[in-house]
């Protein structure tokens, strides 16, 4: 939860930084409205309750408040797979604005994909019981080759 | 054999709220505010009561035109029967008295 917390955060100044000056309605009010968009399909009614309670909501301080509220219930309800995709994508997007040189992005990007490589393989038992199959796999087909002639 | 869990402190602060007046129909944000709970903790736990059949949810006719109608919550019979059983405990745990150390 509290990785949830930090995410919301990060992606609501992300979501702030992109969608700055942008329409009518204020920055929280389109980002709560386009979270609410992402919510699975039985849940849509729980988007527009936030969507709506977000309008009565007077103030800056609260509204943004509000708005990492309802990122954090967005991300708790979308499959984990897609909240680790989110978090790669915040991740290299915060490490693309603050790395100033392009080797040094390069090495962090590159860091950065071994991470996202470790913790994907390290989160899927497929993977690891994969892994022997296809080494034997392999073998038995390099047994069974035919030698060409 | 399925046992009860227990309600979060949050959750039992949500369904006391909801119980002390129980025909009245609530906003999600009011409870934030009345609680001091954040939208990220209160929505979940009302999704999660509405999903057990403890919460009962309806859309208030819009009051200004062109604002989106709100979502409404209350309790449900079954929801006041764990409220009232959220509460015992609670209040049989602040009657009990505390144990003296001895020696002291």
């Amino acid at each position: 939860m509290p990785l949830l917390a930090l995410l919301s955060v990060l992606v609501t100044g992300g979501l702030a930084w992109l969608l700055r000056g942008r329409g009518s309605k204020d920055a929280p009010a389109r980002i709560v409205a386009a979270a609410a968009g992402r919510f699975p399909a039985h849940r849509q009614d729980w988007g527009q309750a936030m969507t709506a309670d977000l309008a009565q909501t007077r103030g800056r301080a609260r509204r943004w408040h509000f708005t990492a509220g309802a990122l954090r219930v967005t991300l708790a309800l979308l499959p984990r797979s897609r909240v680790l995709l989110i978090a790669a994508a915040a991740a290299t997007a915060a490490a693309a604005t603050s790395v100033p040189s392009l080797p040094v992005f390069a090495a962090v990007l590159g860091l950065l994909l071994a991470g996202y490589a470790t913790l994907v393989a390290s989160r899927s038992r497929r993977q690891r019981l994969a892994l022997p199959h296809l080494i034997a796999g392999a073998v038995a087909a390099a047994r069974h080759t035919p030698h060409a002639t | 054999v399925t046992r009860a869990r227990r309600p979060s402190a949050q959750t039992a602060a949500v369904l006391q709220a909801l119980a002390a007046d129980v025909g009245r129909w609530r906003y999600g944000y009011d409870l934030c505010t009345e609680l001091g709970i954040q939208a990220g903790s209160m929505y979940p736990i009302l999704i999660r009561l509405a999903d057990r059949g403890l919460l009962e949810t309806s859309w208030e006719a819009p009051q200004v035109p062109g604002r989106p109608a709100r979502h409404l919550y209350r309790l449900t019979g079954v929801g006041r029967s764990d409220a009232a059983a959220a509460a015992v405990p609670a209040a049989a745990a602040r009657r009990r008295p505390r144990p003296r150390l001895e020696g002291a």
